[in-house]
């Protein structure tokens, strides 16, 4: 092969050389740019050649389904893996292999911690003989998974933290428990020796209100923790950078700040902008599911709401009840997982998926409460995605 | 051009528009291809290096002076006192700095590290130029990789309608 001498047009293979270290959203637009590159990024010879990174965008492909145990049946059913369309067909492997290997893992784990990058990470209250109370952080994809002992501070949430390359790679699990004017944190590495939670650190929270609590889920936006916290007079948005144990306080006020008090935590649910740089505040009213952003710098930034999803997207016929209940967001997906009870409260639930860049809802299914204890969402790593392309243009 | 030191094999490397490049055998053998020139022992005196002009080639060869491993007697002195850590630091923000050229000129330097088969010059340069088009348009993307748009309206179509989310 020999290169032209000077060219501003590339060979094919090295488009796809480039392609190969792209994202998902630049990978699937490079794929209709032209049909050689989109006939050879379909190719599986190439496809396993990706090193994709994540994208600055939501890759709703990246949701991979959800783990289901059934846990008050008498003789106890084993965790499945349901894929949204596909909810009679076994689980994928190789989910399959690694709940048929784990069947007890849901039973004494309570889901879930913190989840990122493919890893999950579980607390555990009771345990099965021969491992300790505590934690369990496992890829359901590789089969990777680690026990651990508690960590020593009272945790009130954790966050995994995870590098670029996503993976079973290096990852901390971060315990964190937020006291009058400071945080107190705690980390766990299994690329540290020994295997063991590390020292407890502690940083200045200022300005901190006595009574103030951080909410569980937080995210991760480019490495630094976000968690929103309440207290009695207000909300705030707690960023803290475990490398440089430093934190800073964003103090919600204005209409927003209005909107927040007297909301139930499983109300609101701290969400990214897609972009990966600002965090978003999603508030469920009623059966109406609202955004807030944080406009301008944070100093003298205003919080401005737009609304994401009307309720009669959502009502459903029958007995239910005007409220909703955010239980997950999916940080690659753009996903948010959303409970509605039943009017009796304790009756049965419909769930949801929320689409934040397309700001739709869609129902997954309606569960009786006393057959599903544990249900959750999974995010796979960006090493397991693939482009999905119809085999044809035109027929 | 370079001037010979002791215990150090120079070899020559010459572009198709003329310029000759005298360079540490150990420099040029970041090349894979030229590596596997030099032993299968095609370089006795001069290696043509076709198609690579003489601006291209020098700024490669300079990618290749920074990255070759600094051993033996004369060159361990600067990473003795260095730290890992440090080096690899200072070659990322070299990296950085030797990447800030112009689309053409990247272009070149992508098909030279090919063809040369330097692959940290092959990483730094594809992943550069992707990275510079991570935000575009299709359309930005299209006319910045110069591909030919070759669908048909409704086949574009499709394709936007089947990944709609990379669309959005």
């Amino acid at each position: 092969m020999e290169p032209p001498m000077s060219s501003s047009i590339l060979p094919a293979d090295l488009l796809l050389e480039i392609s190969a270290r792209s994202d998902p959203v630049t990978l699937v637009r490079c794929a209709a740019t032209c049909k050689v590159l989109r006939r050879q990024i379909a190719d599986p010879a190439f496809l396993s050649q990706l090193r994709l990174r994540n994208a600055d965008w939501f890759v709703p492909t990246l949701f991979r389904g959800l783990f289901i145990q059934n846990l008050r049946e008498a003789e106890g059913e084993h965790p499945r893996f349901v894929v949204p369309g596909h909810s009679k067909e076994p689980s994928p492997e190789p989910l399959r292999s690694f709940l048929s290997k784990y069947t007890t893992l849901f039973e004494f784990y309570h889901p879930v911690l913190a989840a990122r990058h493919g890893l999950v990470a579980l607390r555990c209250d009771t345990t099965p003989e021969s491992q300790p109370a505590g934690a369990c952080v496992f890829n359901p994809m590789t089969g990777y998974i680690h026990f651990f002992g508690p960590p020593g501070i009272k945790a009130q949430s954790f966050v995994l933290l995870t590098g670029d390359g996503g993976g079973d790679g290096p990852y901390r699990l971060l315990a964190a428990e937020l006291s009058p004017g400071h945080l107190k944190t705690q980390a766990f590495s299994p690329a540290e020796h020994p295997r063991l939670w590390q020292v407890i650190a502690e940083t200045a929270v200022a300005p901190c209100p006595q009574d103030a609590a951080l909410l569980h889920p937080p995210i991760v936006l480019q490495g630094d923790t976000h968690w929103l916290c309440r207290s009695v007079e207000y909300h705030f948005v707690l960023k803290f950078s475990h490398a440089q144990l430093q934190a800073s306080v964003t103090k919600i006020d204005g209409h927003c700040g209005e909107v927040l008090r007297g909301r139930g935590p499983e109300e609101l649910l701290l969400v990214s902008d897609g972009h990966a740089r600002q965090p978003g505040l999603l508030v469920a009213t009623g059966l109406d599911i609202s955004l807030w952003t944080l406009s301008g710098s944070r100093e003298g930034g205003a919080w401005s709401k737009q609304v994401l999803v009307q309720p009669e997207s959502i009502r459903r016929p029958g007995q239910w009840s005007e409220q909703l209940e955010l239980r997950w967001f999916g940080e690659t997906s753009g996903y948010v997982f959303v409970r509605m009870s039943g009017a009796e409260g304790a009756s049965q639930s419909w769930y949801f998926m929320l689409e934040l860049a397309a700001r739709r809802a869609r129902g997954v299914c309606k569960i009786p409460p006393r057959d599903v204890l544990v249900f959750f969402p999974y995010e796979m790593d960006i090493s397991y995605w693939r482009p999905n392309f119809t085999r044809r243009l035109h027929y | 051009m370079a001037t010979r030191e002791a215990g150090k094999k120079m070899i020559m490397l010459k572009s198709p528009d003329g310029m000759e490049f005298e360079v540490e055998e150990a420099v040029a053998m970041e090349s894979q291809t030229i590596r596997k020139m030099i032993e299968d022992d095609c370089a006795d005196t001069a290696i043509l290096i076709p198609n690579i002009n003489s601006k291209i080639l020098s700024r490669v060869i300079e990618y290749c002076n920074k990255h070759v491993p600094t051993t033996g007697a004369t060159g361990a002195a600067a990473s003795d006192t260095v730290a890992p850590a440090a080096l690899a630091e200072d070659l990322k923000i070299w990296d950085a700095e030797f990447i800030k050229v112009n689309r053409a000129t990247r272009f070149d330097l992508i098909q030279a590290a090919s063809y040369l088969n330097i692959k940290g010059l092959l990483d730094l340069t594809s992943q550069t130029t992707i990275d510079t088009i991570s935000d575009n348009s299709l359309e930005e993307i299209r006319s910045f990789l110069s591909t030919k748009n070759d669908y048909l309206p409704e086949e574009e179509q499709t394709i936007r309608r089947e990944n709609q989310w990379a669309f959005q």
